[in-house]
């Protein structure tokens, strides 16, 4: 609908110009080739599907993504003696919720005013035990270096990031390749084998074979209003649980609310923070961005708002909701609850850019009215993705490794309790997993990706293209939107609409994923996206069945306590043998089997 | 309306690579970026602040979609 | 200045080169979305190209002027306008880095490098233009101490100014922001006149034993 609105006034406005009979037959034509994907019709394929041609490539460690994460595994793999290869979906420091995390933390033992055992021990008072020690050790430790290594490179003299994300790659002649849609990891001899993808602009499709995959494919989301994480759609998490990979913390929610006034705007609902450059947080401990606001609007109904005098008393709080653990209440203004930048909160420390934040009311950009959902589908920064084994960002099948966003290493619990960890966690953990995969590179040998294998792929990633009938991306991301996203399934939840909303979730799962169509390569990634949220839709609802509790950003109306007798746990997802979807429990202070 | 315009493109490509979602295309005959895919658009503005002719123009609103029964 | 005002010439000029473009401006509808310093600037670009292409109809070559004003005033009106509208021009490509100075995004040097690196044919024929533009204001400047005669530097003069109004025009229907077809094809005809106008004058060669000027 929105394209065809666009060409037409489009066209009124070249008709004005012209004025002309010619001319304006032409504008006519314009506006009648205009595909419109929103509306139904038969796949007319642009691309001949069976004259795509394959490239095939082969490095060491291969990294998936470049965001924080991406840059840092790279260098430092490169660094440890690996050939390292960058693939990622968009643009180098770009793509993803990189380029739009302002604030990054650094913790200097020397200077600090809080000691790291107090630090710590704050961390897990306020993430009710649900963080992971040994990672949120790992940020206070590393993130000092790592930000001097950003300082080094430029990061923090310009608001867009692809400069100096550039510069160590290019120092290090480390070769990246952008606007390729990986799609599909390969395991070969129960270790990992390499990947495969499409590129967005050629007509051809990647088989890359790696000795070690490093995951930095951030997060995910169901490509809500209002939050710059529309490109997001878990598929480094969606890609490593086909193969076998346990992921985690799918129940967590941000609850990070958007401006009623045209709620799709990111840049003007963040006030100015995406024009702003980088800047260090100070270290601080909150309890924040989970579901209180979703709460309140669940009980009062809108119009919601946040703001006020600094030190007023909220007289309009609701009764009962999500427990906020004692010495963690919001006196002041509640500004850390959407948080200063998806990455980088500046609530308590100081604003991005070392600018001090406003005094009193809202976070920039967000005063006023509020609706809610704008982050739907993520869940808190570093607590959900694929499950480390250890210490090291290793994942559950040998050779595949994941950093940052992509890796459940629970560094702030599932609630937000570090000031600008998020960009510091991802370039914490994405430099320690390529130090790690480069040095388990050097151990083994360049495996091999089987014909079978590569056809199997091959055909999976061209199939959308090749349907003559089926359903659009657009309208089956609609559909799963208007399915997860209601207040009363995704964040204020119940057993009989978390039940009600999976019986949707698994309708689109059986019928219409196995028949997405695409008509151009855009609309193929369009189709991959789609179908990695419907399996993250499935893995939500499931893991917030289990969860019969409520704790941090997990909220169950039928279950408000926390249940710290059966509850101190996370839940890992993995696909069973069968191919069904399996869920476990591992205890707050273990590794997995 | 998200990204609503692009005039005076120099045809460096840059915010073709730039747009996370991929909205923005190259026409390979006029060598310039057009709007491919609107709805797409997440008026996050990364492509006005790479461009370096300030060629783009965005607005805050985005008509949703209409939801249909199939599609 | 006063005779000059209340001419024909003036006023018809006035509506050739000022009031045709603004006014294709305003019915195009592109002059939009933009902070109002920005758009003035752009307006400010065009209405400058087309006064120097104005400049070939402020010539001998323009025989209903030099009737009306005589050619020592024509002369006099062409080099004001020229040199000022020559350096706005020369300027132009520094008004569109100026967003990158007030609003956040890539540094102003790396958007200048990535300009004139970006091999587009609108950019190529942007830079001959330019260079063919610097040219011919500083010869102009500096003719007396140039080591020809003025006949010569006519020609020279004739030919830096038909190679740069080409170059520039195509440029600016290549690249210009408010480039649309009804502003191609006046650009296009009055160029083409402009030209036109000035190879009649040197094919001729009418009226340079008239003037004055050779000494």
């Amino acid at each position: 609908m929105k394209t065809s609105k666009n060409q037409t006034d489009i066209s009124r406005r070249t008709f004005m110009t012209i004025a002309g009979g010619a001319a304006g037959i032409a504008a006519m034509a314009a506006m009648g080739l205009t595909p419109n994907r929103a509306e139904a019709h038969s796949n007319i394929p642009k691309v001949d599907a069976d004259k795509m041609s394959s490239v095939e490539s082969e490095t060491d460690v291969l990294v998936l993504g470049s965001g924080m994460a991406g840059v840092f595994a790279a260098v430092k793999a490169h660094d440890a003696g690996s050939k390292v290869m960058v693939v990622s979906k968009g643009r180098l420091g770009s793509s993803g919720l990189t380029p739009f995390a302002k604030g990054i933390f650094a913790y200097d033992a020397q200077t600090a005013t809080v000691s790291a055992k107090d630090f710590l021990d704050k961390v897990s008072r306020s993430a009710l035990g649900t963080n992971n020690p040994v990672y949120t050790r790992q940020l206070l430790e590393h993130s000092l270096a790592r930000v001097n290594d950003l300082k080094e490179w430029g990061f923090f003299a310009s608001p867009l990031y692809n400069k100096c994300f550039s510069k160590p790659l290019k120092e290090r002649n480390i070769e990246v390749k952008e606007r390729i849609v990986i799609t599909h990891l390969f395991k070969e001899k129960g270790r990992i084998a390499g990947a495969a993808g499409f590129s967005l602009d050629e007509e051809k499709i990647y088989f890359l074979k790696a000795r070690s995959v490093i995951l930095c494919t951030g997060s995910g989301a169901f490509k809500p209003n209002g939050f710059p994480v529309c490109d997001l759609t878990h598929d480094g998490t969606v890609m490593a649980y086909n193969i076998g990979a346990k992921v985690t913390g799918k129940e967590w929610n941000d609850g990070h609310p958007g401006k009623s006034k045209n709620p799709a705007d990111c840049y003007g609902g963040w006030g100015d923070m995406f024009d702003q450059k980088p800047g260090v947080t100070g270290v601080g401990v909150v309890h924040d961005l989970g579901v209180e606001l979703n709460y309140k609007a669940y009980v009062k109904g809108n119009p919601v708002s946040m703001g006020g005098a600094p030190g007023q008393v909220k007289t309009d709080a609701v009764a009962g909701g999500p427990y906020v653990p004692a010495g963690f209440e919001h006196q002041k203004p509640p500004q850390g609850e959407k948080g200063q930048g998806p990455g980088g909160h500046s609530a308590g420390g100081k604003g991005p850019g070392g600018r001090p934040p406003k005094e009193g009311g809202a976070p920039p950009g967000m005063a006023g009215e509020l609706v809610g959902g704008s982050s739907a589908g993520m869940a808190i920064h570093k607590s959900e993705g694929i499950v480390p084994i250890n210490d090291k960002c290793q994942s559950n099948i040998p050779g595949l490794y994941a950093a940052g966003d992509a890796l459940g290493s629970y560094m702030v619990g599932s609630i937000y309790t570090q000031v600008g960890s998020s960009l510091a966690g991802s370039a914490v953990q994405g430099a320690i997993a390529g130090e790690a995969a480069a040095e388990y590179s050097k151990g083994v040998d360049m495996p091999e990706i089987s014909k079978a294998e590569q056809n199997r792929a091959q055909e999976e990633i061209l199939a959308p293209l090749k349907r003559t009938e089926g359903y659009s991306p657009a309208w089956v991301t609609q559909t799963l939107q208007g399915i997860m996203i209601p207040n009363f399934v995704l964040y204020i939840k119940k057993e009989s609409l978390l039940k009600a909303a999976l019986a949707f979730i698994e309708e689109l799962r059986d019928h219409h994923l196995p028949m997405l169509r695409a008509a151009d390569l855009h609309e193929l990634r369009l189709a991959y996206e789609t179908a990695n949220m419907i399996t993250t839709a499935e893995m939500k609802l499931k893991a917030s069945l289990m969860r019969t509790e409520s704790r941090c950003s997990h909220y169950r109306l039928d279950y408000p306590d926390m249940d710290t007798k059966n509850w101190n746990a996370w839940i890992n997802i993995y696909k069973g043998t069968d191919g069904s979807m399996q869920l476990e429990k591992q205890p707050f202070d273990s590794w997995p089997d | 309306m998200t990204i609503e315009k692009i005039q005076g493109c120099i045809g460096c490509g840059i915010c073709v690579e730039t747009c996370p979602t991929d909205v923005i295309r190259q026409d390979p005959k006029t060598k310039k970026a057009f709007i491919a895919y609107p709805a797409d658009c997440q008026i996050c503005h990364l492509c006005k602040m790479y461009c370096p002719v300030d060629a783009i123009t965005i607005s805050p609103e985005k008509s949703i979609p209409v939801i249909v029964s199939w599609g | 200045m006063r005779a000059y005002i209340k001419s024909k010439t003036f006023w018809l000029s006035l509506l050739l080169f000022t009031a045709v473009p603004l006014l294709i401006l305003w019915a195009g509808g592109t002059v939009s979305g933009r902070s109002s310093y920005m758009e003035t600037l752009s307006v400010l670009t065009i209405v400058a190209f087309f006064q120097l292409i104005g400049q070939f109809f402020q010539t001998r070559g323009n025989r209903y002027a030099v009737k009306e004003l005589t050619m020592n005033k024509v002369l006099k009106y062409h080099k004001c306008i020229g040199y000022i509208f020559v350096l706005i021009i020369l300027f132009h490509p520094i008004f569109v880095l100026i967003p990158r100075f007030t609003e956040a995004g890539i540094s102003p040097g790396d958007a200048f490098i990535t300009m004139i690196t970006t091999m587009n044919q609108g950019i190529i024929l942007g830079l001959i233009a330019w260079c063919t533009l610097l040219a011919l204001g500083v010869t102009a400047l500096f003719r007396k101490r140039l080591p020809m005669k003025y006949r010569r530097w006519r020609v020279l003069h004739g030919a830096l100014a038909i190679l740069f109004v080409g170059t520039a025009a195509w440029h600016a229907v290549n690249l210009g922001r408010h480039s649309t077809l009804v502003m191609a094809v006046v650009l296009s005809l009055l160029t083409a006149g402009g030209v036109a106008l000035l190879l009649k004058v040197h094919a001729t060669q009418k009226g340079l034993s008239e003037s004055g000027i050779e000494k």
